[in-house]
């Protein structure tokens, strides 16, 4: 078992080193322009000399590998530089905008939650009766709705029939709460939904699953109210694997806030490491990307060896990486 | 030894699949009947199946089709540019009429003409990356997954390390060299699609790979690509087939998502995702324009994931026996 720690936290550090370059050296090498280009109008005498002393301020002349060794150096001391175009530290930045991705991947995965679960629970009861047959159109229906679309179509639905759009500009809720309740409000829901319809699916399939077993025939047969049948053994068991998925869907929810947060204009995460990629601004991509990446990356193998450690079936000798 | 077990066992195992000594019909018997079993047991993946022959249809009939002898005029009432710079501010946002089954939009241009025009990009788009991730995510987890111990190591830190880099930033920079074309992101969608479904398959490669009958084959001196082939790809196909029709609409997916954060196909193309973007502008004049591209989308994942999981139920040699309706 420790063997095996040991071996994950190695080759962690190995993917991320070799990951964090590629990405280093893809950023830098891949657009054809960097970020001073953007910043300095060509029609600027002298563009050339500003824009190599612009480069020498920044530290963005000399060769890459070093570029990229000092920046490995101040992303492990806690130096995690400015942004090229707003010259604002990254850190400072992370402290306004994580509250806001967190606070949007939290209450999204709660309205997942709220609305999965006893929707599952209910279609699976149900088998086979008309209730069930609504319940599962409806989750299909949900499935095929990707973020974007269920986001596009709600504000659509919202403006026509009711003329009312959230507020453009974004309010923290220390400032305004009932005005950040209005913003806040339609991108949670849009999160929460995407994914609703597979879980509703998943929690109804493997509750189907849970009741055909043995276990359950033997508390029907002695003689417990089917109420306690279901609470205490059946959904017991299904509430394990449910927790499991949702856990998994972490990152999947991190990262398709870029999406929600471009498309209601969030001062989140995803829209700030997205308007870095199009502005070219790497010290904040590379950062964030790699921020991000070392957050999925502990937390998958935290899930894997929590899973060795309560599961002796799996096989974490040599050979199974 | 193999056959002489075949031979003991084939009456019992025909006869209990019902097979009455009939003489054996041809291929397109076979399949024909294949496929009304397929319709009566899984009428729901068989209605997903018309959505999507439905989509094809559009996509191959809406602009019209020339090949070689055969031409047959496009289906769809206009050309997808089709407009009058003279009349545009009397015909633009007009809401569905006969004439506009869809309406209008925001220079007067036909919504249904550019949506069956769109349907071609989107699903030659889904079908170029189904293609593409399909070979990627086969070829490769056959083989790292079998030889774990050398190839895999090596190709899975490769892989996380791949999956470090943005697909926004692999996008973007295939653009800039290749240009935004349906082509390009069909492509890159394709690699990339077939890594991510690389990783379940390969669980499940992993898994085969240590069961009795792969042991058991091994001991009779079978060589690996035999085992590959024979024994582990079989057990492994209902999955290959249920994440490629994902990839499907996965890729359609990520061109509407491309488009609205400004990374999409040439504007000027009219594409499912570039129409969602233009009607974000005209939510309240014109809300058809968001509402018919939104369906179309919808409705194609909607016909590939129904095909998909009924497919998933009669293929999957674990589900057999078991009745379990999803």
């Amino acid at each position: 078992m420790t063997d095996y720690a040991v071996r994950r936290v190695l080759l962690l550090l190995v993917t991320l080193l070799g990951g964090s370059a590629l990405l280093f050296f893809a950023m830098r090498t891949l657009p054809p322009r960097d970020a001073i280009d953007l910043q300095v109008p060509p029609q600027t005498p002298n563009a050339e000399e500003t824009k190599q002393a612009l480069r020498r301020q920044l530290g963005l002349d000399g060769p890459l590998y070093r570029q990229y060794l000092s920046w490995l150096k101040g992303f492990f001391t806690g130096d995690w530089g400015k942004s090229l175009h707003s010259r604002r530290p990254i850190v400072q930045e992370l402290k306004n905008r994580l509250p806001v991705s967190f606070e949007l991947g939290l209450i999204g995965l709660f309205f997942t939650w709220a609305f999965s679960f006893p929707l599952g629970v209910l279609s699976a009861l149900r088998q086979d009766r008309p209730v069930d047959y609504v319940l599962r159109t409806l989750a299909y229906a949900l499935d095929a709705m990707p973020a974007i679309l269920i986001g596009i179509l709600l504000l659509t639905y919202l403006a026509v029939n009711f003329g009312w759009a959230p507020p453009t500009t974004f309010t923290y809720f220390w400032d305004d709460p009932w005005r950040h309740v209005q913003i806040m409000a339609l991108p949670t829901v849009v999160v929460g939904i995407t994914s609703a319809g597979n879980l509703v699916r998943f929690t109804r399939t493997f509750l189907l699953e849970v009741l055909r077993q043995d276990y359950i025939r033997t508390a029907r047969a002695k003689g417990l109210s089917e109420q306690v049948v279901l609470v205490r053994h059946a959904l017991r068991n299904v509430a394990l694997p449910f927790i499991t998925v949702l856990g998994a869907s972490v990152p999947t929810l991190l990262t398709s806030s870029v999406i929600v947060e471009n498309l209601f204009n969030l001062p989140g995460m995803g829209r700030y490491t997205f308007q870095a990629l199009i502005s070219l601004d790497y010290p904040v991509f590379v950062t964030t990307t790699v921020f991000y990446a070392v957050v999925i990356l502990v937390s998958q193998l935290v899930t894997d060896l929590a899973y060795a450690w309560a599961d002796p079936r799996v096989s974490y000798a040599r050979g199974t990486p | 030894m193999e056959r002489e077990w075949a031979a003991r066992y084939q009456p019992v195992a025909l006869e209990a699949e019902g097979w009455t000594g009939e003489r054996p019909r041809s291929l397109p018997e076979r399949a024909l009947a294949g496929l009304v079993r397929f319709c009566l047991r899984k009428p729901l993946g068989a209605f997903g199946g018309l959505l999507v022959l439905l989509l094809i249809g559009m996509a191959l009939l809406g602009p019209g089709l020339r090949m070689g002898p055969l031409s047959i005029p496009r289906l769809a009432p206009y050309h997808y540019n089709e407009y009058d710079i003279a009349r545009a501010h009397r015909e633009r946002f007009q809401a569905p009429s006969l004439e506009h089954p869809m309406g209008t939009d925001q220079r007067g241009r036909d919504v249904f003409s550019r949506l069956l025009y769109g349907a071609r990009i989107s699903v030659a788009i889904g079908l170029g990356a189904f293609a593409i991730s399909t070979v990627v995510s086969t070829t490769l987890t056959l083989i790292s997954a079998y030889y774990v111990r050398s190839v895999d190591l090596l190709l899975q830190r490769l892989i996380e390390m791949f999956n470090f880099v943005p697909d926004l930033l692999i996008i973007g920079a295939v653009f800039a060299v290749k240009g935004a074309t349906p082509l390009a992101l069909a492509l890159v969608l394709g690699v990339l699609g077939g890594l991510n479904t690389g990783r379940v398959l390969r669980a499940e490669v992993i898994r085969i790979r240590g069961l009795p009958y792969v042991d058991a084959s091994k001991a009779m001196g079978a060589s690996d690509w035999r085992i590959i082939f024979r024994h582990i790809l079989p057990n492994v196909m209902f999955w290959i087939i249920v994440s490629a029709t994902n990839s499907v609409s996965l890729a359609i997916v990520a061109e509407a998502n491309l488009a609205v954060l400004g990374f999409g196909l040439d504007p000027a193309l009219p594409t499912w995702g570039n129409m969602l973007d233009e009607a974000r502008e005209y939510v309240r004049q014109a809300p058809h324009m968001a509402i018919f591209p939104g369906l179309m989308v919808a409705m194609t994942i909607f016909g590939f994931r129904l095909l998909g999981d009924a497919l998933r139920d009669v293929l999957d040699p674990r589900l057999h026996g078991a009745r379990l309706r999803p």
